[in-house]
């Protein structure tokens, strides 16, 4: 751990692949590495919130807070495993999953009608009223058959999401 | 000359195309940065002048002593009224026959070769020709990028001298002009296609300040509001 020179072992690589579900190849999981050390400037073995901040799409990204919740600290296999889920090989469930944990930050199962304004304030900021947020969060969940007391849990989420297409794919360079 | 000896001592082995640059009035260099070695690589062919960061250290040495003899114009990053300082300087010394031809980086900082940042406007609005040049490093004998986050010069050079060769293609490309109806950025864009594409280097749309600073609040809000202009149209249209 150190440079970006340092080595994976083969057993290495073979252990994130194994905690990935094979999601991502042996030279991706290489090309992660070489990122994660970059980014983990002090060498800790995990990025810390600050060194995620450095990549500016990343500190542009207006979900940054919720996503730093999941990723801080996590060690090289975890943030792989993590990642897993923007694979192109990554199954619908696998994506739906991460954007229901996004959602429920209480981490308790349930996305209740604050947790998605919450989102959704995030989401946009200055630029839509409380009373719009609240206005148009209530026109989607009656779309879908909820109401304003309705509690999502992640099957309910699989119902509405799992038929479109999320373009939650990320490709990763592989030199 | 001197810049010769110091190509070969890390055994510098440049290619150059295109037409050498003849001495003219009114005329910029610009070319996409890599490392502090780019500025040797190009002075080798061409006695230029050069506007630089004043670096710490025995870099700084460097710089005031040899680069003075060149005509050199010193900014720095950190002082907020620099820039209209080293406007003026930089109008001045295109406007003088006698002067070396100027060349600007306009990245503004050492970029990895394999993309090209969002060019600076300020070469492209001095008034007169704009001469790009483009530079590529062959990564399979060294890697060239100088990350200045990581490294100090010191250990940057050395690391050069310590490997096989650096390997590099100069291409001089045709002189830009202002196209009537551009304006200064549109002019840098354009230029910063040639280059790029020459060099077969990535476009990507980031301020190479970024590698100093973070991003402002300003792009955070502006992808909030889209999102929110977004959803408010959907709204109206039931």
């Amino acid at each position: 751990m150190g440079s970006a020179s340092s080595m994976l072992t083969q057993y290495d690589i073979e252990e994130v692949q194994e905690h990935c579900n094979n999601l991502f190849s042996q030279q991706e999981i290489v090309s992660l590495y070489q990122r994660f050390c970059q980014l983990d400037r002090s060498a800790k073995g995990f990025i810390s919130a600050d060194e995620f901040m450095s990549v500016p799409e990343f500190a542009m990204n207006p979900l940054s807070q919720r996503l730093l919740k999941m990723v801080d600290g996590l060690n090289f296999k975890d943030f792989v495993a993590f990642l897993s889920a923007f694979s192109t090989k990554a199954s619908a469930y696998h994506k739906i999953e991460l954007i229901f944990k996004v959602y429920d930050s209480d981490r308790n199962g349930k996305v209740s009608f604050k947790d998605m304004l919450e989102v959704l304030n995030d989401l946009s900021g200055s630029f839509m009223s409380d009373e719009q947020r609240e206005e148009v969060l209530g026109q989607v969940l009656e779309e879908a058959g909820y109401s304003k007391d309705s509690y999502l849990t992640l099957d309910d989420f699989i119902k509405v999401l799992g038929q479109s297409d999320l373009k939650m794919d990320v490709e990763v360079p592989v030199d | 000359m001197i810049c010769s000896f110091f190509v070969a001592s890390w055994t510098g082995v440049v290619k150059y195309h295109g037409p050498r640059p003849s001495r003219r009035p009114k005329q910029v260099f610009v070319a996409n940065h890599t490392s502090m070695i780019d500025f040797i690589v190009l002075e080798q062919m061409t006695a230029f002048a050069v506007i630089m960061q004043k670096h710490p250290g025995w870099v700084g040495l460097l710089q005031s002593t040899i680069l003075e003899s060149v005509g050199c114009i010193w900014f720095n990053r950190t002082e907020a009224k620099d820039r209209e300082i080293v406007a003026r300087k930089l109008r001045d010394h295109v406007q003088g026959a006698d002067n070396n031809p100027l060349l600007i980086f306009p990245e503004g900082t050492c970029v990895n070769n394999h993309y090209t940042v969002m060019f600076k406007k300020g070469a492209f609005e001095l008034g007169c020709t704009v001469c790009p040049v483009a530079i590529k490093y062959n990564k399979i004998f060294v890697d060239a990028f100088w990350n200045s986050r990581k490294q100090s010069f010191t250990t940057h050079l050395l690391q050069l001298m310590t490997s096989w060769a650096v390997v590099c293609d100069v291409w001089y490309l045709e002189p830009q002009n202002l196209k009537p109806g551009e304006t200064a950025i549109e002019f840098a864009e354009r230029v910063r296609d040639i280059i790029a594409h020459r060099a077969g280097l990535k476009m990507v749309p980031w301020d190479g300040y970024l590698k100093y600073s973070r991003p402002s609040p300003k792009h955070r809000e502006r992808k909030q509001q889209n999102f929110a202009e977004l959803v408010l149209r959907r709204l109206e249209e039931k």
